[in-house]
């Protein structure tokens, strides 16, 4: 049977594509994590711990207070191996009580993603989301 | 009784589908290894060229890299007529179908060219990027894709030209094999230019003075064109980060300490740490991170590979 896949953006539908929100993955290997000290943690996906974009359109990151003065910051990185990484967009300052972020981020530019969450103060919970588009082919 | 019937898998139907696509001229060969691109990568352009990006900045001995030649700007299908045998009453049947085969001409300067030379014999695979911008690849059964075998690929060396014509370097690339074409392509339009993912040099590293305590002084030029990198990359090479070193007598990472970029002398001093001590005559592996590291360094390490230099810890 002769067979040409052509994938343009059009043809996306064509061949089914089926959008879900996948949740990642905390420091603790569950959906949900907690930091109470000073330390960084990571929202990756997968078992090697690293995000791999998929037709993905942007990560949510919420952040809940537990107790004290919450205060930290959370970026959006990104790598071209998975083991080496920078930073792809402007920290975003953690403020006392709960909230939510949104990264937009360019998937053309890297290969993998994740984001680093940093406590400075106080105790939060911390989980994350991105939007997935996969295709059937 | 089981009998011959092939009328099930024999021929189909041959209407045009919607969004069809023809394939032009090859502009762009990515010869790669083993490298495949997973149906994520292949999703969709922006997905594509990060895969691509990514496969690029890998160290030259990765398997998983690929490699970019230069755009070609001129091309001829040399590929043969298939063998034919003609009965005396007429009849004629097609034997053998020829591989596909093409002379692909770009202009180079004598290093790429001489580059482009050291693919000779390469008999992996090649991705195609037409003169359409449509990316060209084999269906793997993940849903994937790979490279097209190739059967031999040939850049001849350079030469002077002439009056008449055009210097070029002429590529000769044969595919392996004409059964890929009939019936396992991947086509992705792509929405940027290969040209701009990244374009990487080799350099070659030595050391311009002898090296003092765990100081070492390491100048680089670029391994053909021996032009001094020093100036395009003295604040990119004055980052710890952009350098490794190892210890070859344990094979142990030692730690880069500080770098001082000298202006009198074009060269990075290199200073590597003293604890654990390392042993007077102990061999030293400097290099340059990967490509991908180097990228992602706040003053970005981009373009140069840099073949690892022995030294000697005095």
């Amino acid at each position: 049977m002769k067979r040409i896949i052509l994938f343009l953006g059009v043809l996306a539908a064509a061949f089914g594509a089926n959008a879900q929100t996948v949740n990642l993955t905390a420091t603790n290997g569950l959906a949900l994590d907690t930091i109470s000290a000073a330390s960084s943690e990571f929202l990756t996906i997968g078992a090697t711990g690293k995000i791999k974009a998929n037709g993905s359109t942007s990560f949510i990151l919420t952040v809940t207070k537990i107790s004290g003065t919450v205060a930290g910051t959370a970026v959006l990185q990104g790598s071209h191996n998975g083991s080496d990484w920078a930073d792809v967009v402007t920290s975003y300052t953690i403020t006392d009580g709960t909230q939510t972020k949104a990264f937009e981020y360019d998937k053309s530019k890297y290969l993998y993603y994740r984001i680093k969450v940093t406590n400075t103060t106080g105790s939060f919970s911390y989980k994350g989301t991105y939007y997935v588009t996969s295709y059937n082919f | 009784m089981a009998g011959i019937n092939v009328c099930a898998s024999l021929g189909g139907e041959v209407g045009r589908g919607s969004c069809e696509v023809r394939m032009k001229y090859p502009k762009f060969p990515i010869f790669a290894r083993s490298k495949k691109f997973s149906a994520a990568d292949i999703a969709d352009s922006a997905s594509l060229k990060a895969a691509l990006t990514a496969a690029m900045l890998l160290t030259r001995d990765d398997a998983n890299k690929v490699f970019p030649f230069p755009v070609m700007r001129k091309i001829a299908d040399g590929t043969a007529e298939p063998k034919k045998e003609t009965l005396d009453d007429g009849y004629m049947e097609i034997l053998n179908e020829s591989l596909p085969m093409y002379t692909l001409e770009s202009v180079t300067g004598v290093c790429q060219q001489q580059a482009m030379i050291d693919f000779n014999g390469w008999t992996d695979t090649v991705y195609i990027i037409d003169k359409d911008g449509i990316f060209w690849g084999v269906a793997t059964d993940d849903g994937g894709c790979q490279g097209f075998s190739v059967g031999s690929l040939y850049t001849n060396p350079p030469r002077f030209g002439n009056s008449a014509n055009i210097a070029t370097s002429k590529t000769e690339l044969l595919f392996g094999s004409v059964d890929e074409f009939k019936n396992k392509l991947v086509a992705i339009k792509v929405d940027f230019d290969p040209t701009k993912l990244a374009n990487i040099v080799d350099v070659t590293l030595a050391e311009s003075a002898a090296a003092s305590g765990y100081v070492f002084k390491i100048k680089g030029t670029q391994s053909c064109a021996g032009n001094d990198i020093y100036a395009a990359y003295k604040l990119a090479l004055a980052q710890t980060g952009a350098w490794k070193a190892t210890n070859l007598t344990d094979g142990s990472s030692i730690t880069v300490s500080s770098i001082t970029a000298d202006d009198a002398t074009s060269s990075w001093f290199i200073t590597l740490n003293n604890s654990p001590v390392i042993a007077p005559a102990t061999k030293i592996k400097l290099e340059f991170v990967s490509p991908a590291a180097g990228a992602l360094l706040s003053t970005p390490l981009k373009g140069i590979e840099a073949f690892s230099l022995i030294v000697t810890k005095p």
